[in-house]
């Protein structure tokens, strides 16, 4: 029930094109999405090898909701080995492909091996079929869309790469429906390396669940009393831009290369000046909010920009002009890049710029000169090529470590850990790197009642945190929906015909990050990687509620050893036997 | 020489036009109304639709498609649904179609499976169920399904009264 | 007299019976002392207290016991899951 059974297997070295069982021992123990796609990575590689060879894979998961009624489940979980880091790396991205991939008949797809020459993928049902993909290289995501969609018609789903994948950028991104994106690490640069230009799918089959009218009740009701309230409905109402003045308001807007946390042009790009743009919302599918602003900003047609963008391509970078940042959104999106990465890199160069330690041509608050980044980026030009390295190489060769926001060589996104200690620790332990996905405590702690500035009782809400959103990637429930887990017990349970108790959700959640951290071991990440750039530890803030706060080293290192113990995992940071027996791994 | 005017129809396409139209001044004219701009694209009424008629979710077999999507010149939302055209009705021929008014019914028992209806269908809602009969849109008699589950009240149903 | 801007956000402007609190500056408030609470505000905006994520005067942060005077703005957040 729900699950196809079918795994779609790609080699682009051989050309082989594959079907093969699910692995259904696995699906009870990782269900799908994040950790389906995390266990048949971690089984499929070795450790060690090179992210941007033939040997790493791209496994595209979905999970048992999707294609089914649960609202908020349209989401598709890849997985893959980061070129940005070295590490296991899933990304989430929305719109309608999982959906169109299960509706073909397949739970999962992966992607072998490296074509010698461009091509693209395309589904239809039981018709998997390699192209050629020549006339579509080097062209963006938008045309790229366009042209497949002409070829194979309007209700086809399309992921694709724009140049920035193309040309193996360290932060590139795969892209979907134009605006969505799976956006870290470095994803689409995989994609890149195996000249896999996109993906397209269509399917027709039906998707079945063991007990339809309860789920249909269930659905109902929960979209009516759960889904559409206060806690979730911002994102209806506003989208993400609802952050930026939340966070400016506590003090964690990141400003100027993380030089403070309140950004004196918030109000011109806060969500209100994106609600006067009057924006058409957009959902994925089956998605019951629907947190996507398409708007227009002067000549600028886009869906966004996110809070994530404004943050770090907006107040980081010390541009207040909306119309700007949605031009350099816009075509992010269309040459594939990341713009929380970008935004970053870029106040970096901004801040080495102005420090005089190295000339990267940009100052902050530079429009004209930041509206041309993405172009030099994306195809490594003039001084793009050196800011295409990342931030953390970018430290490497012109010095400013301190000062290079990144955590194992993934740029920090948008919310400063001086005003929030447990995000602190979230960047530090999260699975791919400096990211906000896995853990969010600064829900509790900016934006909430907790004490920010305290290490008591935040290895645990870390934790909790990151278990909760590992077993919800599974199961594939896109992150804005705040439901419980006895929520989510009750859905599964429906759908699959079989009892699955909140304690084995929270185990399964456990184990999936416990699967995750394993990845990392094997390779080679320790206690030392789990740590975060000097200018936390050192650089108070200035402004705001934590004026005057860091993140005091001893106070990190202390919420790191209660975090590893509370996990069960040795002072190396490696999840111990005794632990992964627990988890029946 | 006589020169030949309009088209040939034969009596029993002419006994059905006079049907349905006798059958169209008997009743209202439901329709689904869709308000563009509250339209997410969430396919949630898709899904409800296949789930209730068709025991399936499958967007394929909903009597509804949402058309939501991004083009080089902008984005486009939109709706195809029954607009009571009721060429499936003049087309099937088996006659197992009839409109009773205010809503089309189909006779199971006489229906062959042969799909005519499916193709005549400009609307793309028509299409053939798992037992290989017609499924045809109904309005839910009257009571819309997929009215009840759009999150955000972007669809609603139309009635004229005649 | 106490008059105050106030600014809710996502949708806590459903339970407000102010007009425009939910827009740009947002909307004036009048209470008839010298000074009123974070608390109050909320209670006399219908907005109950689970909804609130946190409040803000003047763009920054403040407790929900925060006394508030004459002019000040205040913006009320909701609960938010991720972003």
């Amino acid at each position: 029930m729900s699950y196809r059974w079918e795994v779609l297997r790609v080699n682009l070295s051989t050309g082989s094109v594959a079907k093969e069982p699910l692995n259904k021992s696995w699906t009870e123990k990782y269900f799908g999405g994040r950790g389906l796609g995390a266990k048949y990575l971690y089984e499929e590689l070795e450790g060690g090898i090179d992210p941007l060879s033939a040997d790493n894979e791209l496994i595209l998961a979905t999970g048992p909701f999707t294609g089914t009624i649960v609202p908020c489940s349209g989401k598709l979980a890849i997985t893959t080995k980061s070129p940005a880091t070295g590490m296991i790396l899933d990304c989430s991205i929305g719109g309608c492909f999982a959906p169109q991939l299960k509706f073909a008949g397949y739970d999962m797809l992966i992607i072998e091996g490296q074509a010698e020459k461009p091509v693209y993928l395309s589904i239809d049902n039981e018709k998997v079929e390699i192209h050629d993909a020549s006339h579509l290289w080097s062209k963006g995501i938008f045309e790229t869309e366009s042209q497949l969609h002409e070829e194979h018609g309007m209700g086809a789903v399309v992921l694709s790469i724009g140049p920035a994948g193309e040309n193996l950028i360290r932060f590139a991104c795969i892209g979907s429906e134009y605006y969505r994106q799976a956006g870290r690490g470095g994803i689409g640069s995989v994609m890149g390396s195996k000249r896999l230009k996109a993906v397209v799918c269509s399917g027709g089959k039906d998707v079945t669940v063991f007990d339809m009218p309860r789920l249909l009740e269930l659905a109902k009701k929960a979209i009516r009393e759960d889904v559409l309230t206060d806690t979730n409905l911002w994102a209806h109402v506003e989208g993400t831009p609802s952050i930026v003045e939340m966070s400016n308001s506590s003090g964690v807007f990141p400003t100027r290369n993380y030089q403070d946390g309140v950004f004196a042009g918030a109000q011109k790009i806060n969500a209100d000046s994106i609600q006067k743009l009057r924006p058409h919302k957009k959902a994925c599918f089956a998605c019951a909010l629907g947190c996507g602003n398409y708007l227009c900003v002067e000549d600028i047609t886009v869906e966004g920009p996110e809070y994530e963008t404004l943050a770090l391509a907006g107040a980081n970078c010390g541009v207040d002009d909306l119309r700007a940042i949605a031009k350099f959104n816009a075509d992010c999106d269309d040459l594939g890049m990341d713009t929380i990465s970008l935004g970053n890199v870029l106040g970096f160069a901004m801040e080495m710029t102005e420090r005089g330690m190295k000339d990267f041509g940009i100052r902050f608050g530079d429009v004209e000169t930041y509206l041309k980044m993405p172009r030099l980026v994306a195809y490594r030009k003039g001084v793009g090529k050196e800011l295409s390295r990342g931030v953390k190489q970018l430290a490497k060769t012109y010095g400013g470590a301190e000062f290079a926001m990144q955590v194992k060589g993934l740029e920090l996104p948008g919310y400063d850990p001086r005003g929030s200690w447990a995000m602190g620790l979230a960047y530090a332990t999260a699975s791919r790197g400096g990211c906000h996905m896995s853990a969010w405590p600064v829900a509790d702690e900016a934006f909430g009642d907790l004490d920010p500035f305290t290490i008591e009782g935040k290895a645990q809400l870390v934790i909790t945190g990151q278990h909760y959103n590992a077993i919800k990637f599974s199961l594939i429930l896109c992150d804005f929906w705040a439901l419980s887990m006895d929520t989510m017990s009750e859905m599964v349970s429906c759908v699959l015909g079989r009892e699955v108790p909140t304690a084995n959700l929270e185990k399964a959640g456990e184990r999936v990050w416990n699967l995750l951290r394993l990845f990392n071991v094997r390779e080679g990440f320790k206690v030392a990687d789990d740590s975060l750039p000097a200018r936390i530890f050192k650089d108070p803030l200035k402004s705001g509620t934590p004026a005057g706060r860091v993140l005091p080293r001893e106070q990190f290192d202390s919420m790191l050893r209660e975090y590893y113990q509370l996990c069960g995992w040795d002072s190396e940071g490696v999840p111990t036997p005794e632990k992964l027996k627990e988890l029946e791994m | 020489m006589k020169h030949k005017v309009g088209v040939d129809i034969n009596n029993k396409q002419k006994d059905r036009a006079v049907a349905v139209m006798l059958s169209r001044e008997g009743g209202g004219n439901m329709k689904l109304i869709l308000d563009s701009e509250k339209c997410t694209g969430c396919k949630l009424c898709e899904l409800a639709c296949s789930a209730k008629h068709q025991g399936v979710f499958n967007p394929k077999k909903a009597h509804l498609k949402i058309i939501d999507q991004y083009t080089e010149t902008g984005r486009e939302t939109r709706l195809k649904s029954c607009t009571l055209c009721l060429k499936c009705v003049e087309t099937c021929p088996v006659e197992a179609i009839t409109f009773n008014g205010k809503w089309l019914v189909i006779d199971d028992g006489l229906c062959t499976g042969c799909g005519d209806c499916v193709d005549v269908c400009p609307e793309g809602v028509v299409f053939l169920n798992s037992e290989g009969t017609a499924a045809i849109p109904n309005f839910c008699e009257g009571n819309p399904y997929c009215v009840e589950w759009c999150p955000h009240e972007a669809i609603h149903k139309e009635e004229d009264v005649a | 007299m106490v008059v105050v801007w106030v600014r809710t956000y996502g949708a806590l402007s459903s339970h407000s019976i102010e007009e425009g609190v939910d827009k740009g500056d947002g909307a004036p408030v009048a209470f008839p002392r010298k000074r009123v609470k974070v608390r109050e505000i909320l209670a006399r905006l219908h907005i109950p207290e689970e909804a609130v994520a946190f409040v803000a005067i003047n763009g920054v942060k403040c407790t929900k016991d925060a006394w508030v005077t004459d002019g000040d703005k205040i913006a009320i957040f909701p609960l938010v899951a991720g972003g």
